[in-house]
């Protein structure tokens, strides 16, 4: 008895991984250099040479002749002409908007659900599955259904404004109520990831720890401060980053919603980038772009994933 | 040593021990929880909803701006292939 508890102590497991994991790199097996090429490759081709060629044109002066690119090096001038441009600092500034908007307001409203149907009874079996619908449909189709509704003409928020004896509104047509509109749509669509991974977190925890919490006294309030907020703060965490990464690449309901108008008020990055390198054809200046958007994003995470594991440590 | 009386007594106050805990453990119904919840549904669903009920109006009651609703399953028979759809032909 005795044995068994010393030989599987948390000590003795850490001893016997650690050796095991020493003894596996002094393998030298020819077949670990195999099984590791099908990741390089994929690794080399997929990631390492197209980002190479975007640092590469993103430095150079790149036109298409004859089927063929013509490269001539440009130095910083396709970052001088990004970073010089208004319209640039718009397109962040409105990313910035959109992202912190939609983040913001998609965890309130997947907390406040998940909450809601932890809580529930009757519901619970109908409200478990509508709710996550919106994040199954296509963004084309989410696209198409909130133009019509939100269609200046043919739109029915504006026909029950009219019907109702109200003033119509542009809301795709102004800048703010198109800003406004692609985040209720965004919100919409996403809201259900979030509650999936809130609603997920919030069912780990041990029921023993809210019986413990009512029997010392603590209202409902206290208990989703005290003990439901701090529990879920990882999965709120990390549904965070998610919505962020999925912010930054938003593209396909603001483009047909509002081809990033009207004068750039909805434009985003990733629209941006697709304009610069597509339809103008400016590969270098589109690449410069790219690669700032990029090195803002990764400094970005990289922040925040350093401050959290610091926390973790402390903790 | 308890005496048969003790047990029978032990057997009840269990019983009823395991009731009250049932009682208890049942889930409460809170009303405004409920429709709330429903009233969430109900918002989550209308764009869909809206979606459905475009799909049999006709085209002028669609850009129209009165509230009228003529049922018009043409689109969707057209759609779904008894007749010679628009697109496929």
């Amino acid at each position: 008895m005795t044995k068994t508890t010393a030989s599987g102590s948390p000590k003795a497991t850490r001893e016997k991984l650690q050796g095991q994991a020493q003894a596996g790199r002094r393998t030298r097996s020819p077949m670990r250099i195999w099984a590791l090429l099908p990741f390089a490759v994929f690794g080399l081709v997929l990631a390492i040479y197209p980002m190479a060629q975007v640092i590469r044109m993103s430095f150079s002066n790149v036109k298409i002749r004859s089927g063929g690119f013509e490269w001539s090096p440009a130095g910083i001038a396709n970052f001088r002409e990004v970073l010089g441009s208004g319209v640039t600092w718009q397109v962040f500034g409105n990313t910035v908007i959109f992202i912190v908007a939609t983040v913001v307001v998609s965890i309130i409203f997947g907390l406040g659900m998940a909450l809601l149907v932890d809580r529930a009874v009757m519901m619970l079996p109908l409200a478990r599955n509508v709710l996550i619908w919106p994040a199954v449909v296509a963004p084309v189709i989410v696209s198409l259904m909130w133009l019509l509704i939100l269609s200046p003409t043919a739109g029915g928020l504006n026909k029950l404004l009219l019907n109702l004896g109200l003033p119509t509104q542009g809301w795709l047509a102004s800048k703010s109520g198109a800003m406004i509109s692609i985040i209720v749509v965004d919100v919409w669509h996403w809201t259900p990831v979030v509650f999936l991974f809130l609603y997920t977190a919030l069912k780990a925890i041990d029921l023993s720890t809210f019986e413990a919490a009512r029997m010392d006294g603590a209202n409902e309030f206290q208990i989703f401060k005290s003990i439901i907020l701090p529990l879920l703060t990882p999965a709120i965490a990390a549904v965070a980053v998610i919505r962020t990464i999925m912010g930054v690449k938003a593209f396909d309901e603001m483009y047909l919603l509002t081809r990033g108008g009207p004068d750039f008020a909805t434009t985003l990055v990733s629209q941006q980038v697709k304009t610069l390198f597509f339809d103008s054809l400016k590969l270098g200046p589109g690449s410069a772009f790219s690669l700032v958007v990029v090195l803002i994003v990764a400094v970005s995470l990289g922040i925040v994933l350093f401050v959290r594991s610091r926390k973790e440590a402390q903790a | 040593m308890t005496t048969q009386l003790e047990t029978r007594a032990i057997v009840f106050s269990s019983k009823k021990a395991g009731r009250l805990q049932n009682k208890t453990q049942k889930p409460r119904k809170r009303w405004v929880i409920e429709l709330v919840l429903l009233l969430v549904s109900i918002i989550t669903l209308l764009p869909i909803f809206w979606t459905i009920v475009l799909a049999f109006l006709p085209n002028r009651a669609i850009v129209s701006t009165k509230w009228d609703f003529p049922f018009w399953p043409e689109t969707s028979r057209d759609f779904f292939g008894t007749k010679c759809s628009s697109v496929k032909c």
